[in-house]
């Protein structure tokens, strides 16, 4: 009787991958939500790093404030619309009659758009790299960890806005106050030393403020400040970023166990 | 009782102040297929989602196969289908799209060819949902149900806004599940469904259930019917069992016995030399049952659940 929980369908990773097939599916047929999500996003970040050939720091503070953009507007904005719209469908709630749990759906529903976010980041390294001559990463174990946090964050904030959201046009209001709070962070949208230094301490503090830094320190190996940091201060420098993003990992994913909404709201 | 497999104890649920169902109770054995009955607002789906373990109960117990829906949902989940009221496609993929999509979610599930053909479907497997008519939908929602051949399965409405063949195909559907062994709890507020599917009915208004019990017995609480058009000679005979109502040109009695009341009905005619036009005896239908349920709680008939407001 119990022998069932040996099928790979009741395996969480397998039912991860079926709902994330199921959501590439959906975006392979749905050319306006593709161009939203996956090209837009990624033509803006190209243009806005073209300036910036050559120049080491300002051109990799470019990128990754490119980057910071890029996660706001993709992992939490367009999630946030994904959510609402598969719950306005009634399909997390037919998910939820089936056999994945609850944070598999969630997870499930997210990753084609993570996966998205990746992948136009890899494709604005590599273009930084090639096109724009910036030095290579000097530590990509940074810098993914960085990359993992900041999207697990942005999404669960998808998932609690999803909640007071009806519909794709309703989320460019309901998402406005967050995206415009994320990317205050010093590094994000603004450049750093913009903001006066007592705004910019507490502003880093934001997801996005922990999020840029490890880019900055990962990608060039030295601090904001300039000091050139060997392989395991790299790493060391990193760790407090790393626990501020868990904090607002488990905030936001606490407030998505309480708030998130897995039935329709009514109109 | 032995083999329960879905049980219901002073089940309660409130929405806010509303409080949807109030104080339902149930047992359902193996392989009986059981009929929810009820009008928009009466509690059926409510009760029906508290057993799939998407509403949690204000109070009461609810279990399937023993177990408890929601803290045992992972051992639970593998051996029911659920058809849900209004249920939930990614309108862009195609009906073989979907099918194998939920296949990869159903443990030992059945093959899409197989679902397709039961589903009558299969000219339409390369159409996106969202273009599938209603009934086309609601069959490929039972495809997604039944594909894990499930021990417990629970239909919210399985034929609403289905014309009379697709209706037909479903109900066929249901009897082989049925006739394989399938326990079925099924809501409906077409009354006919219940009487050719259920092997028990309760009917449901405002949050109670109001009368239970097989199809037939759920009848007899209502009496039978003898109507005919009122004949010249108007001295009509008193029945023993029965209560003379004359409506117009229609005369109608209700009896507790059908057949001696008709037949004394049927001596006097002969007797008197009265011929009965339009003459017709029937047993009370599950319709009448209804109308006089509904009838009698016609003041809560105001009330909403969410499933009106959708």
């Amino acid at each position: 009787m119990t022998t069932v929980t040996t099928d790979r369908a009741a395996r969480p990773s397998w039912q991860m991958l079926a709902l994330l097939r199921m959501e590439l599916l959906a975006l392979r047929r749905n050319w306006t939500a593709t161009a939203l999500s996956v090209v837009t996003p990624l033509l803006i970040g190209l243009l806005l790093t073209s300036g910036y050939g050559g120049q080491a720091v300002s051109g990799v503070r470019r990128v990754v404030s490119v980057t910071a953009l890029i996660v706001v507007f993709v992992v939490h904005h367009h999630l946030t619309t994904v959510y609402a719209s598969r719950r306005q469908e009634n399909v997390l709630k037919r998910m939820r009659v089936g056999l994945p749990s609850d944070s598999t759906i969630l997870l499930g529903t997210a990753s084609s758009t993570v996966l998205t976010f990746l992948a136009q980041t890899a494709v604005l390294v590599l273009y930084a790299i090639l096109v724009l001559d910036l030095p290579v990463p000097r530590h990509p174990l940074v810098i993914l960890l960085a990359l993992l946090l900041g999207a697990a964050v942005m999404a669960a904030f998808a998932a609690v806005l999803s909640a007071v959201t009806r519909s794709s046009e309703a989320a460019m209001l309901t998402t406005l106050p967050s995206m415009v709070t994320f990317l205050a962070a010093p590094g994000a949208l603004l450049p750093l030393g913009a903001l006066p230094a007592p705004i910019e301490r507490v502003l880093w503090f934001l997801p996005t403020g922990p999020f840029t830094e490890m880019l900055r320190v990962g990608w060039l190996g030295q601090t904001d400040g300039g000091r050139a940091l060997g392989f395991w201060d790299s790493h060391l420098i990193a760790l407090p970023s790393a626990g501020v993003l868990l904090v607002w990992l488990v905030i936001s994913a606490w407030l998505t166990r309480r708030f998130f909404r897995w039935e329709p709201r009514q109109v | 009782m032995k083999d329960v497999v879905i049980e219901v104890n002073q089940l309660r649920r409130s929405y806010g102040k509303f409080e949807a169902v109030r104080g339902v109770s149930l047992a359902i054995r193996r392989g009986e297929l059981f009929t929810l009955l009820g009008t928009n607002g009466a509690g059926k789906t409510t009760t029906i989602e508290a057993l799939e373990g998407l509403q949690r109960p204000t109070s009461g117990e609810v279990r399937v196969l023993g177990l408890d829906p929601i803290a045992d949902r992972s051992a639970v989940r593998p051996r029911t289908g659920v058809l849900l009221q209004h249920g939930g496609f990614t309108g862009a993929l195609t009906v073989r799209e979907t099918i194998e999509s939920w296949r990869a979610l159903t443990v030992r599930p059945r093959t899409t060819r197989d679902m397709l053909e039961t589903m009558e479907l299969a000219d339409r497997a390369d159409v996106a949902v969202e273009q599938l008519s209603g009934g086309e939908g609601r069959r490929l929602e039972l495809a997604l149900a039944v594909m894990g051949r499930p021990e417990v399965l629970f239909l919210d409405e399985p034929t609403a806004g289905m014309d009379p063949a697709s209706r037909r195909r479903t109900w066929d559907v249901i009897r082989e599940l049925q006739a394989g062994g399938t326990t079925i709890l099924l809501t409906t507020h077409y009354l006919e469904e219940a009487e050719v599917l259920a092997d028990r009915v309760a009917i449901m208004q405002g949050g109670h259930i109001v009368s239970h019990g097989t199809p037939e017995e759920v009848v007899h609480t209502l009496p039978a019917r003898i109507t005919f058009r009122l004949p010249e000679r108007s001295d009509l005979p008193d029945l023993p069992h029965g209560t003379l109502s004359v409506d117009g040109d229609r005369v109608a009695y209700e009896t507790r016995d059908l057949q001696g009341d008709l037949c004394r009905l049927l001596d006097w005619a002969k007797a008197a030399g009265v011929r009965l036009y339009g003459l017709s005896a029937r047993p009370a239908t599950l319709e009448d049952v209804f109308l006089d349920i509904a009838g009698e709680h016609a003041h809560a008939g105001h009330r909403l659940e969410r499933e009106e407001v959708r």
